[in-house]
């Protein structure tokens, strides 16, 4: 039985798929990425160290990827 | 299509490339082509017993190539469908043995000395040397994909591999759709593949217990009436040969046509 509040799979599916292509396309490891956004937001937590809203993510738009970091610079 | 010599690819196995080469193959020689249906898969061939020919195989195409015999020696015509003739792989020998410029110049004599409107090639699965030698002479390519996750991932590995070649007209088989998962979101529809892969679709292809069937007694399944999948590969010929069909034949999900129409340009 199928609410409506569930999630479909196929769209569980479509969402994978999309960053997996997008990984695949750019000959990106996914493991790779994770880390590189885990050392800028290493580097960026240096500079500003009292922010908590650092965040760092990775959008794909058809077959580009990009790497989006958020720094709210402080006053 | 204007491509002559087509590859059938998939990069993923058991989604349907033989099926769909026995199948468009024996729909387009039905319509009155001429069509060679040759398979690459050389040491796993299979495409002769699909077809319900393998006790007619006397030469293969690696035995062509080595000069064993003549190219219409090795042939093997279908006696059921006027026009459609099969060249068989090598089941003995390795993948080695087929070189892809020697494979490129027997489809080329396929196409200008035998005569032939249209040559299919039923590639292997995977992405290595047996899929880059059956790309090798192809101009156009009929990509099957099944609506599953990796199936999905590795058509469009094969997408990017045949772009790359500069091999420009490509076109989904989208294999074993069933339309009641479908519309309870648990399969992707077509919409859904086609966005993703970015490719058009030339068919839709219904999971059917016909296609098992009719490879079981090594008939094609175009030659019987009434199935879901013969007529959804009836109509894969038809685009092939450029005529307009409508995609009609799954009406039974809700949005199905409206959703195609917006995908072919709003007809």
């Amino acid at each position: 039985m199928m609410w409506p509040w569930q999630r479909k799979s196929k769209d569980t599916l479509k969402e994978r798929l999309k960053v997996v292509l997008a990984y695949d396309r750019a000959h990106l490891s996914p493991g790779m990425v994770e880390q590189l956004k885990q050392d800028l937001l290493a580097v960026l937590k240096r500079y500003f160290p009292d922010e908590e809203n650092l965040e760092i993510h990775v959008e794909t738009m058809d077959d580009k990827m990009k790497l989006q970091a958020d720094v709210p610079i402080p006053k | 299509m204007n491509a002559r010599a087509i590859v059938v690819t998939s990069g993923k196995g058991g989604v349907g490339k033989t099926t769909t080469t026995a199948n468009v193959g024996a729909a387009l020689a039905r319509l009155g082509e001429k069509v060679a249906v040759v398979d690459v898969d050389v040491g796993l061939r299979n495409l002769d017993v699909v077809m319900g020919l393998e006790g007619r195989v006397v030469y293969d195409l690696i035995d062509v190539i080595e000069g064993k015999c003549k190219l219409r020696q090795a042939l093997i015509r279908d006696k059921r469908i006027e026009g459609l003739a099969l060249l068989a792989a090598s089941q003995t020998r390795d993948k080695e043995a087929l070189d892809p410029e020697k494979f490129r110049q027997i489809v080329r004599a396929l196409l200008e000395e035998e005569g032939f409107d249209r040559v299919l090639i039923d590639s292997p699965a995977g992405i290595e040397k047996g899929f880059q030698t059956a790309a090798t002479p192809a101009e156009g390519a009929l990509v099957v994909v099944n609506p599953e996750v990796s199936s999905v991932r590795d058509a469009d590995r094969i997408i990017g591999m045949l772009e790359a070649r500069e091999i420009r007209e490509n076109f989904l088989v989208i294999n074993r759709l069933r339309p009641k998962m479908v519309q309870r979101g648990d399969m992707l529809s077509v919409e859904d593949v086609v966005e993703i892969l970015g490719i058009k679709p030339i068919g839709i292809v219904p999971e059917d217990e016909g296609v098992l069937i009719s490879s079981n007694q090594g008939e094609p399944l175009v030659l019987k009436n009434g199935s879901g999948a013969a007529r959804a590969f009836v109509e894969i010929a038809q685009r092939v040969r450029g005529e307009d069909v409508p995609f009609a034949s799954l009406n039974d999900a809700p949005g199905f046509l409206g959703t195609l129409r917006r995908l072919f340009g709003g007809r």
